[in-house]
C-alpha cells in the first residue's frame, strides 16, 4: 500500500470551451476555426474538408482546442511535439446508428470505410494531433460517462516525459444525449460541450505568463473510500474553469470511485 | 514531411525502480494460457480459418481468426458469465486469470491495484452486438449508465484508479505505457493492463471497403503474410491479453513470480493522416528509439524484434524503414517476425497478445516465425525469421504497435533479472 499522501499536479496554461447545436456542428465542420471581433480568421487553419467525415465530437472538440491556441499566453507556441489526449463521452452514437440501419437495409458494402476511423475512441485525439501537426503520443481515453474524470487523471500521467512539453487534453460531451434518427441526424435539442485544455508541467512552465490554474490530483494513503462513481458532469467542470476565483481557491473538485481527488485551483 | 524536432531523446523524469510482469491472462485465436499460446507461436500455427462472419458481411468475408470457448473467470458461475457481452467476456476472463496469475484475484484491500483498459470501440460494439440481437440501445442513450473498465474494476474487486485508453489497433500497448507510469509515480501497488477486441460485421465491412483486408480466400492460413511480396492485406482476429505489473521490489518481497520487465516504452505520432500509415517511417522511429533509450538499452542488445506489421502494402515497408533507422547498424542481425501471420490482427487486443509472443521468445530462448513469408519484400530489407521458429538467445525483445490516426508505439519486454 502507498505509504503517504502522493500529490501530483500541472498547469493549466490556457482552456477554451466551444457549446454547439447539431446546425452549428454542421458549420464548424467546414470552418471549425477561431474568428476575432470582425469575424476574420485568427489562429491556426485546418485543411479544407479536413473534419467532413469526423463525428460531431471531434467537430467541436477540434474547435475548442482552435480558440484555445488563441489564448495561450506568451505568443506562439510551438506544439509540434505535444501530446493530444482527447476523452469524449460516449461518441459516434449518431454514425453507428446510421451505420448499423444501413448494414440492415443494404448489407455490408453500404458500411462506411470511415466509421472506425473516425468514429472510435481514438478518433478525436487523432483528427487533432494530424489536424495540428502533433507528433507527441496521441491517445483516446474514457469514452463513457466518467470520461471527464479519465482524461484528467491520465493527462497528469502523461506529463512526466519531458520529451512532451505539452499536453492537449480535450473533453466532450453531449449536454443531452440525442436520439439518433438513424439517417446521421438526430432528433431533441442537444448540445455537445467541448472543453481544451493546454496542460504543462509546474516547472516547465516559469516565465510563461499561465491562465493561473492548476490541476492536481491527490492520493491519500491508508484505506480509500468509494466515493462518487456517478458520471462526471463536463458542464461543471467548464463553467468552474471561467468562473470567479483567485488566491489558489478550489473551483472544482470531484473525488474519483478509486479515493482520488482531482481539484482545479 | 513534418517530423519531430531532432531533439534527442531525454531521460525519463522521475523514471525509477523496474516494472515487472508477474500475471499473464490471454483469450486468444492461438490459445489461452502462456503456454498454449508459446507452444503454437514458436510451431508456426496459423489460427485463421474458415467462419461464418454472420448475416451481414457474409458475402464479403469469409475467414479470420476467431476465439472459442473464452475461459471463464476463476471462481465465476459460468452462467453468468455466458450471460455476459462478449467484449466483456473476452476482457474479463483473462483479467482475472492474470490476477490469479499473480496471485492477486481477491487481493487484500490495503493493496492499491489499478486498472488501464486498452479497447478502441467499446460502446460501438455493444451498440452493433445489441443491434445484430435484435436490441435497439445505439438509440437509447439512458442505457449507457457506465463503462466496462468501471464494470470490471467491480467484478475484480479492484480499489485504484480505472481508465479505458484508446490508440486503434496499438491500444493495449498504450494500457500497459500507461500502467507502467502509474507504477513508477508510485500511484498504484499493483496494475492490470491489457485490451481485447471482438470480431463483429461492421469492423469486417468496414475495414473490407477500406480495402485493408486480406480477399485471398483460397486457403485462409495463407492469406496473412506480413513482409511477404504477395501480401494484400490484414486477416482480422480477436482477443488478446492482460497483464499484471509491479514494481520488482513489491513482487520480490511477495515472492511473486516475475515473467519479465517491462522496461521500455516510446510514444510518438506521425501526424500524417487519419488512416493510412505515413510513408516517412521517422516518427516510428522515434517511438522505437525512446523505448530503447527508456530501457537503457543500446540497439545492438535487442535480441528480437516483434514488429506490428499486419500485412498491408504501406505498413509493411513503412515498419521496416523505421526499424532499420532505430536500430541502425544493429538492424541487418536482429531477428524480426510479425506473429501476426498466426494470430491474425486481434486490433485492439493485439499489442498485448504480441507481448506475450515476446514473453514466449525470451522464456523458450526462442524467436517465433512469420510463416508465410516465401518471398520477402525487396523493400523490407530485416533479418526475417520466415516460415520456422529460431532458438536462439533472447534476453530483451521489442514490440511494435501502431494505430489509425498515426499512432506509434514501441515497448520493450526484457527477461526478469
Amino acid at each position: 500500500m502507498t505509504s503517504a499522501d502522493i500529490s501530483t499536479s500541472c498547469s493549466i496554461v490556457a482552456h477554451s470551451t466551444v457549446e454547439a447545436s447539431l446546425a452549428r456542428i454542421a458549420q464548424l465542420r467546414d470552418d471549425p476555426g477561431a474568428r476575432d471581433a470582425a469575424g476574420q480568421p485568427t489562429g491556426p487553419q485546418l485543411a479544407r474538408r479536413f473534419l467532413r467525415h469526423c463525428d460531431e465530437h471531434t467537430v467541436v472538440g477540434m474547435a475548442a482546442v482552435l480558440e484555445a491556441i488563441c489564448r495561450m499566453p506568451g505568443g506562439s507556441t510551438d506544439f509540434s511535439r505535444w501530446g493530444v489526449l482527447a476523452a469524449p463521452c460516449l461518441a459516434g452514437r449518431l454514425m453507428s446508428a446510421e451505420t448499423l440501419s444501413q448494414l440492415h437495409k443494404t448489407g455490408a458494402t453500404a458500411v462506411s470505410p470511415h466509421i472506425i476511423p473516425q468514429c472510435s475512441l481514438h478518433a478525436m485525439a487523432s483528427a487533432v494531433s494530424v489536424g495540428l501537426g502533433m507528433h507527441g503520443p496521441n491517445i483516446g481515453v474514457g469514452g463513457g460517462p466518467q470520461a471527464v474524470a479519465e482524461g484528467l487523471v491520465t493527462a497528469l500521467t502523461l506529463l512526466d516525459d519531458p520529451g512532451v512539453p505539452g499536453i492537449w487534453l480535450v473533453l466532450t460531451q453531449w449536454d443531452e444525449e440525442p436520439i439518433p434518427d438513424g439517417e446521421g441526424g438526430a432528433t431533441g435539442a442537444a448540445v455537445c460541450r467541448g472543453t481544451a485544455l493546454a496542460l504543462m508541467a509546474r516547472d516547465a512552465t516559469a516565465g510563461r505568463s499561465a491562465a493561473g490554474l492548476t490541476l492536481s490530483l491527490r492520493i491519500p494513503s491508508g484505506p480509500l473510500s468509494s466515493a462518487n462513481t456517478s458520471a462526471t458532469p463536463l458542464g461543471g467542470f467548464a463553467s468552474a474553469l471561467d468562473g470567479p476565483g483567485s488566491g489558489g481557491a478550489v473551483r472544482w473538485s470531484h473525488a474519483c470511485d478509486w479515493g482520488g481527488r482531482l481539484e482545479v485551483a | 514531411m513534418n517530423v519531430i524536432p531532432p531533439a534527442g531523446i531525454p531521460a525519463v523524469r522521475g523514471r525509477s525502480e523496474p516494472v515487472c510482469i508477474t500475471g499473464i491472462g490471454a483469450a486468444s485465436p492461438l490459445g489461452h494460457s502462456f503456454d498454449a499460446i508459446a507452444a503454437n507461436l514458436l510451431a508456426g500455427r496459423s489460427a485463421v480459418r474458415q467462419v461464418e462472419a454472420g448475416a451481414y458481411a457474409r458475402n464479403i468475408v469469409h475467414f479470420a481468426a476467431p476465439v472459442d470457448d473464452i475461459p471463464v473467470p476463476p471462481g465465476m458461475d459460468p452462467g453468468q458469465f455466458a450471460s455476459r457481452g462478449r467484449l466483456e467476456q473476452l476482457c474479463l476472463g483473462p483479467a482475472a486469470h492474470a490476477l490469479a496469475d499473480a496471485g492477486l484475484l481477491g487481493a487484500p484491500p490495503a493493496m492499491l491495484i489499478g486498472l488501464v483498459l486498452g479497447v478502441a470501440a467499446e460502446h460501438m460494439k455493444i451498440w452493433e452486438l445489441d443491434f445484430i440481437a435484435g436490441g435497439t440501445r445505439v438509440f437509447e442513450p439512458a442505457r449507457d449508465d457506465r463503462s466496462l473498465v468501471h464494470l470490471m474494476r467491480a467484478d475484480l474487486g479492484l480499489n485504484g484508479p480505472a481508465v479505458t485508453v484508446a490508440a486503434a489497433c496499438a491500444s493495449s500497448g498504450f494500457a500497459m505505457a500507461l500502467g507502467r507510469k502509474w507504477l513508477q509515480a508510485g500511484w498504484v501497488d499493483a496494475c492490470l493492463v491489457g485490451g481485447c477486441d471482438v470480431l463483429s460485421p461492421t469492423a469486417f465491412a468496414a475495414f473490407y471497403n477500406l480495402r485493408a483486408l486480406s480477399r485471398r480466400s483460397d486457403d485462409p492460413t495463407l492469406a496473412s503474410r506480413p513482409f511477404d511480396r504477395d501480401r494484400d492485406g490484414f486477416v482480422m482476429g480477436e482477443g488478446g491479453g492482460f497483464f499484471v505489473l509491479e514494481r520488482q521490489s513489491d513482487a520480490r518481497r511477495r515472492s511473486a513470480t516475475i515473467h519479465g520487465e517491462l522496461a521500455g516504452v516510446g510514444m510518438s505520432s506521425d501526424a500524417s493522416h487519419m488512416v493510412i500509415p505515413s510513408a516517412d517511417p521517422q516518427n516510428a522511429a522515434h517511438a522505437i528509439r525512446q523505448a530503447l533509450a527508456d530501457a537503457a538499452i543500446d540497439p545492438s542488445e535487442v535480441d528480437y524484434v516483434n514488429a506490428h506489421a499486419a500485412g498491408t502494402a504501406v505498413g509493411d515497408v513503412a515498419e521496416a524503414g523505421a526499424i532499420r533507422i532505430a536500430l541502425g547498424e544493429a538492424a541487418a542481425a536482429v531477428p524480426v517476425s510479425s506473429t501476426k501471420s498466426m494470430s491474425g490482427h486481434l486490433l485492439s487486443g493485439a499489442a498485448a497478445f504480441e507481448a506475450i509472443a515476446c514473453l514466449a521468445a525470451i522464456r523458450h530462448q526462442a524467436v517465433p516465425p512469420t510463416v508465410n513469408l516465401d518471398h520477402p519484400d525487396e523493400q523490407c530489407p530485416l533479418a526475417h525469421v520466415a516460415r520456422t521458429a529460431v532458438e536462439r538467445p533472447v534476453r530483451v525483445a521489442a514490440s511494435n504497435s501502431f494505430g489509425f490516426g498515426g499512432a506509434n508505439l514501441c515497448l520493450v519486454i526484457r527477461a526478469a533479472a
